[in-house]
């Protein structure tokens, strides 16, 4: 190690948005070892949950993340109910995965975009969040917010899509999808952007399994895992096959993101189709007392919360356990023998978002 | 010095004394089980501290009780992606684990701005400070 | 060649995509999250919008017969608006415009006073 050179990549980068330092010792221009210092942005919300009033913690969940904010809120909707023995109306099922697969489409356009630019294909950047403002303004329109919408509640959604909402959404998806497909065969077909991409950080699917990787970073090495499968909300009702590439590199990773965008728009089409009629949220008494754990799938990867209730209108313990928090030994491991010039295109490949690592 | 009974979305907790926890973690390692994460929990007297692990998409769990003050082993000998959250253990509530192959030394997410590791009970914050009247 | 004409065409002759942003500003949707602002007509005081919000940003003081809102703690979740049971709390679509200060805004009941208390600068 006497001749390595030590590189601080982060926490101020320019192609690395996020608060987490790698440090990166290199022998010429390969990598030989990276090492992650964390601990920018910790905002204790796991001891601020405690604190908190049970119901109020929905609210307070949601800005565990900026971008995949609401799913953060369902799977602390899912535990709770799951400790109270609530049940959840059909609509209000139906409603979730609604805004819950709007929210992974615009998550992985922005990411989408993120990795063009991160190799330096800035107007394919700009195009992909052009359209990512479309779907933006539908959860707007339907749920009032851009990003943090709110919509979930224990026991059921806030909010409805009424018939004129929902004729909207079915007319501007599919435009959608079509710039989408424009964009992704430009992204994917490119000789440029796979000599960037193909090869690079590659990560088979039993190393990945055994390091715990999540998401897109576990199904782009081939491991069709995808926590939607278990069927929680209305998911089990919907049909979809989890999208998996086999190669395990940085572009079997913006494939499955760039496919699962279309697997998304199905998604909602399909349950605006079957949306029943019924009531939006499920009265109930009581405080949570009991335990529980909810797994879903945010667009980054698994997301679990756990609850401990006491009886009492505080909660016991509240677990957060965040997809790049688990995807971070898998980044850790594919990043030495990279090419220092790629570690911010792999580093970008597991989509980290350090601000809900650190919580 | 309660513990839990049941955990709905847990398929079952197997408990572990803790000179027993490295053979049962890799118990599951060797059945090919993802490890997802470890959770901690402050009763009193003792931690009582979750391992879960995924098996095909059922969660399990090894449950092992630690008495406040003895050290943690710990199992990134086994898994080496628990060394994420084991720092985290020792960052928020203080537990000293024995063995982690990347230590931080508390030092991980938190620094020493508290007096008292965040997580345990006893650590009070006020979530609000109050600001001046109106008048 | 031909295909990149025809986009070139295409960029040259189409609108821009975006909005000459301060001049033109993007209409509101009508279910948008914006001002909260209180109407104390019927308000009882009873303080249920203060015990669900998250953030501590309303203030009941029954004595008083007066509400204290910090709009800028407050982050326009709509806890307080299912809370009301007087429909005494309003959500308008428009977007709170920055300022340099972070008053204190003060309701109060119609008959006690003419209109809302401005912020008072002594707060």
């Amino acid at each position: 190690m006497s001749d390595a050179t030590n590189v601080p990549f982060g926490p101020q980068h320019p192609v690395l948005p996020e608060p987490i330092q790698l440090r990166i010792s290199l022998e010429d221009e390969n990598v030989l070892q990276a090492l992650p210092a964390l601990g920018y942005v910790h905002r204790g919300i796991e001891k601020a949950g405690e604190l908190n009033d049970f119901q109020q913690n929905v609210f307070l969940v949601e800005r565990v993340c900026g971008i995949c904010s609401s799913i953060h809120a369902l799977a602390y909707c899912l535990a709770v109910e799951s400790a109270m023995g609530l049940e959840v109306p059909k609509r209000a099922d139906y409603l979730r995965v609604v805004w819950m697969e709007l929210h992974r489409i615009h998550s992985h356009l922005l990411y989408l975009g993120l990795l063009a630019e991160a190799f330096g294909f800035e107007s394919m950047f700009m195009e992909f969040w052009r359209i990512r403002e479309r779907v933006m303004d539908l959860l707007e329109m339907t749920a009032g917010n851009r990003v943090i919408i709110s919509v979930c509640t224990i026991g059921g959604v806030r909010r409805d899509i009424d018939a004129e909402q929902a004729r909207t959404i079915r007319e501007e998806l599919p435009k959608v999808r079509e710039e989408v497909q424009r964009l992704v065969d430009a992204l994917l077909g490119d000789y440029t952007v796979k000599r960037r991409t193909a090869g690079k950080g590659v990560i088979s699917g039993q190393a990945a399994l055994d390091l715990g990787a999540v998401g897109p970073t576990l199904r782009g090495s081939g491991v069709a895992q995808d926590m939607r499968m278990a069927g929680y909300a209305a998911y089990s009702e919907l049909q979809f096959q989890p999208v998996t590439f086999p190669d395990g590199d940085t572009y079997s990773r913006t494939a499955v993101r760039a496919y699962e965008v279309f697997q998304s728009m199905d998604l909602v089409l399909a349950a605006l189709e079957n949306l029943p009629e019924g009531e939006l949220a499920a009265k109930f008494k009581g405080r949570p007392d009991g335990a529980a754990l909810a797994r879903v799938e945010a667009p980054r990867g698994e997301l679990i919360y756990m609850v401990v209730g006491n009886g009492t209108k505080n909660l016991e313990r509240m677990r957060v356990r965040v997809p790049t928090y688990a995807n971070i030994p898998a980044l850790l491991s594919v990043l030495p023998g990279c090419e220092f010039a790629d570690v911010p295109v792999v580093t970008l490949s597991i989509d980290p978002c350090i601000s809900c690592t650190e919580r | 010095m309660s513990e839990l009974a049941a955990v709905q979305g847990i398929e079952r907790i197997e408990d572990a004394p803790l000179e027993g926890l490295l053979e049962a973690v890799r118990a599951y390692r060797d059945r090919r089980a993802r490890f997802i994460t470890a959770t901690c929990l402050d009763r009193g007297e003792r931690f009582e501290i979750l391992y879960l692990f995924d098996e095909g998409l059922k969660t399990v769990a090894v449950r092992t009780f630690l008495p406040k003050g003895q050290r943690l082993p710990s199992i990134t000998g086994v898994y080496l992606c628990g060394f994420l959250v084991e720092n985290e253990l020792q960052d928020l509530f203080g537990i000293e684990v024995d063995g982690l192959d990347i230590d931080y030394r508390g030092k991980f997410l938190v620094t020493n701005t508290f007096e008292t590791p965040p997580l345990l009970k006893q650590t009070t914050c006020e979530l609000r400070p109050t600001k001046e009247e109106p008048s | 060649m031909a295909r990149m004409l025809r986009s070139v065409l295409r960029n040259a002759l189409s609108k821009p995509a975006t909005r000459p942003f301060p001049e033109a500003p993007r209409a509101e949707f009508e279910k948008a999250r914006g001002l909260i602002t209180f109407d104390c007509t019927d308000c009882r005081f009873c303080g249920a919008c203060a015990l669900k919000c998250p953030t501590g940003a309303i203030r009941v003081v029954r004595e008083e017969r007066r509400i204290y809102f910090e709009p800028f703690k407050c982050i326009v979740c709509g806890a307080c608006l299912e809370a009301c049971r007087f429909g005494s709390v309003r959500m308008g679509p428009e977007r709170r415009k920055p300022v340099y200060e972070k008053p204190v805004e003060v309701y109060a009941k119609p008959e006690t006073e003419a209109e809302p208390k401005p912020p008072d600068p002594g707060a």
